[in-house]
C-alpha cells in the first residue's frame, strides 16, 4: 500500500496543494481528476521523485508500511516509474529507442549489454512496440507508437509505483484507448496514480478516484458525488447529448476564494459554504461538501 | 456567399496536401476532421492566406481571394488559433489588443466593451496582460480580437484543444451562439470529431493530405466510411503495415486494391462523398 498522509506543497507565497492525504492499495489505479491549477502535476511529479525548484513540502509518505522520501535517489525511477503527457519528452533526442531503455538495466542492475537488450525486447513485446523500429530515434517515431515505448521505459526497472500523469492527453483520441489498456494491464500488483482529465480515461478505470480542486482533496474513492465531481463527468461532448451549464474557472492557487473553493461555481452552494467544509465520511467516500452526506 | 478552395496542392516537405476542396456558405459551419498530420493545419494556414499553395483557386464570395489586398482580406476572413497564449502579445494589455485592429483599420469605429460582452468577459480584464489570465480567457479574447473587425466568415483550429474540458465546453457554446447571431460561415479544425459534430451542419474528414469522406453530418453519420467510423468509435488493434490507401493499415474493409492504389473520391449522393474502394 502507498500511503500520503497531510501532504502540502508550496511555494514561498502560497500552496499549490494543501493537507492532500489518500491511499492506493496495490493492484489498484487510482485516478486523478481535476482542472488546471488544482496541483495534479505537481502531486504526480513529487510522487516519482520531482520537485520544481523554489517549492518545498511537508507531509509523510509510506510505502509497504515503511516511512520514505519521495526524493530519495532510490525512489525515483528504481520504484517509481513515470510516464509524461508528451512523449517526445521522456526520451534523449539523440539516442536510439532501444539504446533508451537498454541504458538503465545496465547502470541500476549492472546487466551486460546482451542481458540488457533481451531484457528491453521483452518489455517492447509487451507493450506491442513493433520491433523492426527499436532503433529509431524519437523524432522518427508517431507519438502513439513512442508513448507505448515510455510506457516500457518506466516499468523497466519493475517499479512497484507507476505515475501516469495525462499520458493520453497529447495523442489523437484513437490512439489514447490503447495506452489506458496498456496501462491497465501493468497495474496488476502495482500501485498506479494516473492523472488525466479526460472522462472517458476516468471511467475506463473508474474503482477509485481522488479529485483535487484548488490544491485541496474534494473527494476520494469508488464514486463520484461531489458537484465538482459532476461538472467534471458531464463536461463532455457527446453527439446528441446537452452541454452542461459551465460557469466560472478553476481558480489560481495563489488567490482562493474564502471557504469551499469551488462555492463561486457551485450550483448548489449556501451560505453556509462560506465556510469550509471538512472532508467527511459519505457512503463509502470521503467528500469536501456541506450538501452530500 | 461562400468561401471555397478548389483543387488545392501543397507540398510542406514530406507531406503533401492532394486535390484538395472546400465550401463554407456563410451562416453555416463546417467542420474539418483528422488526426495529426492529416493536412488539417495547412488548410488553416491557406484560408488565412498564411501560406499560398502551389496550385488550385481560393475564391471569397466567387471572387479570386488571393487577388485581394491584405488589408481587405482580413476585414472578411479572420482565424481563432489553437494556443491561445501564443496568438496574445504578453507586453500589451488586453484593451490595447482589441483596440490594435482598429489602429489598422481606421475607418472602423471602435467596440471594445461590446466585444467584451460578446465573448463574457468582465470590463475589469481590459486592465490585465495575457499571462495573468487564464487559458479559458486568453482564448476569449483572441476570439474577440477576431471579431473586431466584423468578418464574414471565421477560421477556427482546435480553439479548445489546449483547454479543460469543462472550459472547451464554455468555449464550444460561445463560438456556435456567435457564428448564429452574426451569421458568418465558419470552418471548425478539431481532432475531435464529437466537438465537429456538435459544432457543424457539414463535414470534411481528414487522413494523410487527403479528403477521406465530406458531406452533411446527416448524410455523413446515415452511411460513414471506414476511417470516419473508426473516428467515431475507436477500438485498439494491430496496425497492418504498408497499403496505398491511408487507412489500409486498421481498415476492417481492406482489401488487395487498397493496397495498390489511392481509391478515388466518390459520391454517394446528397452531396456524400467517400474515398473507399469497398464501400
Amino acid at each position: 500500500m502507498l500511503i500520503v498522509k497531510e501532504l502540502s506543497i508550496k511555494t514561498s507565497a502560497f500552496h499549490i496543494i494543501r493537507q492532500v492525504s489518500f491511499k492506493i492499495n496495490q493492484g489498484r489505479v487510482k485516478v486523478l481528476l481535476g482542472e488546471s491549477g488544482a496541483g495534479k502535476s505537481t502531486l504526480g511529479l513529487f510522487l516519482s521523485g520531482v520537485l520544481k525548484p523554489g517549492l518545498s513540502w511537508e507531509g509523510e509518505v509510506f510505502y509497504h508500511g515503511e516511512k520514505i522520501n519521495p526524493l530519495g535517489e532510490d525512489w525515483r525511477g528504481r520504484t517509481a516509474g513515470l510516464i509524461l503527457q508528451d512523449p517526445y519528452s521522456s526520451f534523449d533526442p539523440r539516442q536510439r529507442i532501444l539504446s533508451a531503455l537498454v541504458e538503465p538495466l545496465m547502470v541500476h542492475l549492472s546487466l551486460s549489454r546482451g542481458e540488457a537488450e533481451d531484457r528491453a525486447l521483452y518489455w517492447l513485446r509487451q507493450v506491442e512496440f513493433p520491433l523492426e523500429k527499436r532503433w529509431r530515434f524519437p523524432h522518427e517515431l508517431s507519438g502513439g507508437l513512442l508513448q507505448r515505448a515510455a510506457v516500457a521505459a518506466a516499468l523497466i526497472l519493475e517499479p512497484g509505483v507507476l505515475i501516469a500523469d495525462e499520458p493520453t492527453s497529447a495523442l489523437d483520441p484513437p490512439l489514447r484507448a490503447g495506452i489506458r489498456e496498456l496501462i491497465k494491464k501493468f497495474s496488476h500488483k502495482r500501485h498506479v496514480l494516473y492523472i488525466t482529465h479526460f472522462v472517458e480515461d476516468a471511467l475506463f478505470f473508474g474503482e477509485d478516484y481522488l479529485v483535487l480542486y484548488g490544491g485541496l482533496v474534494m473527494e476520494e474513492g469508488p464514486r463520484l458525488r461531489h458537484p465538482y465531481s459532476k461538472l467534471l463527468m458531464t463536461s463532455v461532448v457527446k453527439p446528441g447529448k446537452e452541454l452542461p451549464e459551465v460557469t466560472g474557472f478553476s481558480p489560481h492557487p495563489s488567490s482562493l476564494p474564502p471557504g469551499c473553493p469551488f462555492r463561486p461555481r457551485c450550483g448548489e452552494a449556501s451560505d453556509r459554504c462560506y465556510e469550509l467544509p471538512p472532508l467527511k465520511k459519505a457512503g463509502e467516500n470521503l467528500v469536501r461538501c456541506w450538501n452530500v452526506r | 456567399m461562400s468561401v471555397e478552395l478548389v483543387k488545392i496542392e501543397k507540398k510542406l516537405g514530406e507531406f503533401r496536401l492532394r486535390d484538395f476542396n472546400l465550401r463554407v456558405e456563410r451562416g453555416e459551419t463546417l467542420g474539418v476532421v483528422g488526426g495529426s498530420g492529416s493536412g488539417k493545419t495547412t488548410v488553416f494556414k491557406i484560408l488565412l492566406r498564411l501560406l499560398r499553395p502551389d496550385r488550385g483557386s481560393y475564391f471569397l464570395d466567387g471572387r479570386d481571394a488571393m487577388a485581394l489586398s491584405r488589408r481587405a482580406f482580413s476585414r472578411r476572413v479572420q482565424g481563432v488559433f489553437q494556443n491561445a497564449s501564443r496568438a496574445l502579445d504578453p507586453r500589451k494589455t488586453v484593451d490595447f489588443l482589441l483596440r490594435e485592429p482598429y489602429l489598422i483599420h481606421r475607418d472602423l469605429e471602435p467596440r471594445v466593451e461590446e466585444l467584451l460582452r460578446e465573448v463574457s468577459l468582465p470590463p475589469e480584464i481590459l486592465r490585465s496582460y495575457p499571462p495573468q489570465l487564464s487559458g479559458g480567457q486568453q482564448q476569449r479574447v483572441v476570439l474577440a480580437r477576431a471579431l473586431a473587425l466584423e468578418p464574414d466568415y471565421l477560421v477556427a483550429d482546435e480553439p479548445t484543444s489546449a483547454l479543460d474540458p469543462t472550459v472547451q465546453v464554455q468555449i464550444l457554446k460561445l463560438l456556435k451562439k456567435i457564428q448564429a447571431r452574426r451569421n458568418m460561415g465558419l470552418v471548425f479544425i478539431s481532432h475531435d470529431i464529437n466537438q465537429v459534430l456538435y459544432m457543424s451542419q457539414g463535414l470534411l474528414v481528414m487522413l494523410s493530405g487527403l479528403i477521406m469522406e465530406s458531406g452533411g453530418v446527416e448524410e455523413v453519420l446515415k452511411k460513414p466510411s471506414p476511417y470516419t467510423l473508426h473516428l467515431l468509435n475507436p477500438r485498439p488493434s494491430r496496425e497492418r503495415e504498408g497499403g496505398a490507401c491511408p487507412f489500409y493499415g486498421l481498415c476492417p474493409l481492406a482489401g488487395p486494391k487498397c493496397q495498390k492504389e489511392i481509391p478515388p473520391l466518390r459520391s454517394l449522393g446528397e452531396g456524400h462523398l467517400v474515398r473507399c474502394h469497398y464501400m
